[in-house]
């Protein structure tokens, strides 16, 4: 792990992205999800979906965000690190069964002065690919470091 | 099909909501469990003052998944998210009441693909606006 305190010492990991980690869609997992953001997602579409018409995703929208990808190659920078937002896109279903590979990259770097001195804005992309070899989802965040 | 919004019948300007959330110190365990989002400020108290926060806050990806069952609720069993953005613009505390809320900004039928845009916020106790989101949606018509 490289330890790296400015932005052009982390240029040189953009676009590289980390070793795949393949994660089974469990029911379980996606209840407790559900569970936990107290969500009043229908459990019934359990039941259903292997055979209902359904356009919209199966697991709830930000349920990939449980998906661990494996850690970038550099720690960040400063003592804080602070999460701005993200932008999720979605390309296809994602139902009970599918196994999802995920990976992330970084995507790019800003640094800029602020009122609590410099920090670092890195965006971050993580993949989220169907045992298809669709591209599922893309998970884009933005993330403060100061 | 109960309860089905069809892309005719959207209206620039539709509201979308109010979802309410209570959210506890309970909850904030229980999504560090589910999402794998184990940084203590979001269950240790003491860590988070240390770390000049008033206590444990709300993660924001909480309030990202707020925003997105906002959004799926509204869009029905036959909609489809295409896109979900949500930005974090101030801190929220458990045991306050986040009210998400959402607005139709643009709607097109370009390509025979019925896509609703829509903004979105969440509102706390305090009447402060502390988070922001965008969707986009694709939504069935009545032909279909």
């Amino acid at each position: 792990m490289n330890i790296m305190t400015d932005k052009t010492s982390l240029e040189q990991f953009i676009g590289i992205e980390t070793n795949p980690i393949i994660h089974s869609i469990e029911r379980l997992a996606v209840l407790n999800f559900c569970s936990a953001i107290n969500s009043s997602f229908d459990k019934s579409l359990f039941q259903l979906s292997n055979t209902a018409k359904r356009l919209q995703p199966i697991v709830p929208p930000t349920f990939f965000r449980s998906l661990e990808a494996n850690p970038l190659p550099f720690n960040f920078p400063g003592k804080r690190l602070l999460d701005a937002g993200s932008q999720w896109q979605y390309f296809c279903d994602t139902n009970i069964g599918d196994l999802i590979t995920v990976t992330q990259s970084l995507q790019s770097i800003q640094e800029k002065e602020g009122k609590l001195g410099k920090m670092i804005f890195l965006t971050i992309q993580i993949k989220y690919m169907n045992q298809n070899k669709d591209l599922a989802a893309t998970q884009t965040s933005t993330l403060i470091s100061y | 099909m109960d309860n089905q919004i069809f892309y005719e019948e959207v209206q620039i300007g539709d509201t979308i909501g109010p979802l309410d959330k209570q959210v506890s110190t309970r909850q904030l365990v229980q999504y560090a469990g589910a999402s794998g989002d184990y940084y203590e400020i979001h269950y240790d108290k003491d860590f988070a003052v240390q770390n000049e926060l008033p206590g444990v806050i709300i993660h924001g990806a909480l309030k990202n998944a707020f925003l997105g069952e906002l959004v799926t609720n509204w869009i029905g069993k036959e909609g489809k998210l295409l896109e979900l953005t949500c930005q974090y613009r101030g801190m929220d505390v458990p045991n306050d009441t986040l009210r998400c809320e959402g607005t139709v900004s643009s709607k097109s039928d370009k390509d025979s693909h019925n896509v609703v845009e829509c903004e979105l916020w969440i509102t706390n106790g305090k009447e402060e606006k502390t988070t922001f989101g965008t969707a986009k949606v694709l939504l069935p018509t009545k032909a279909s």
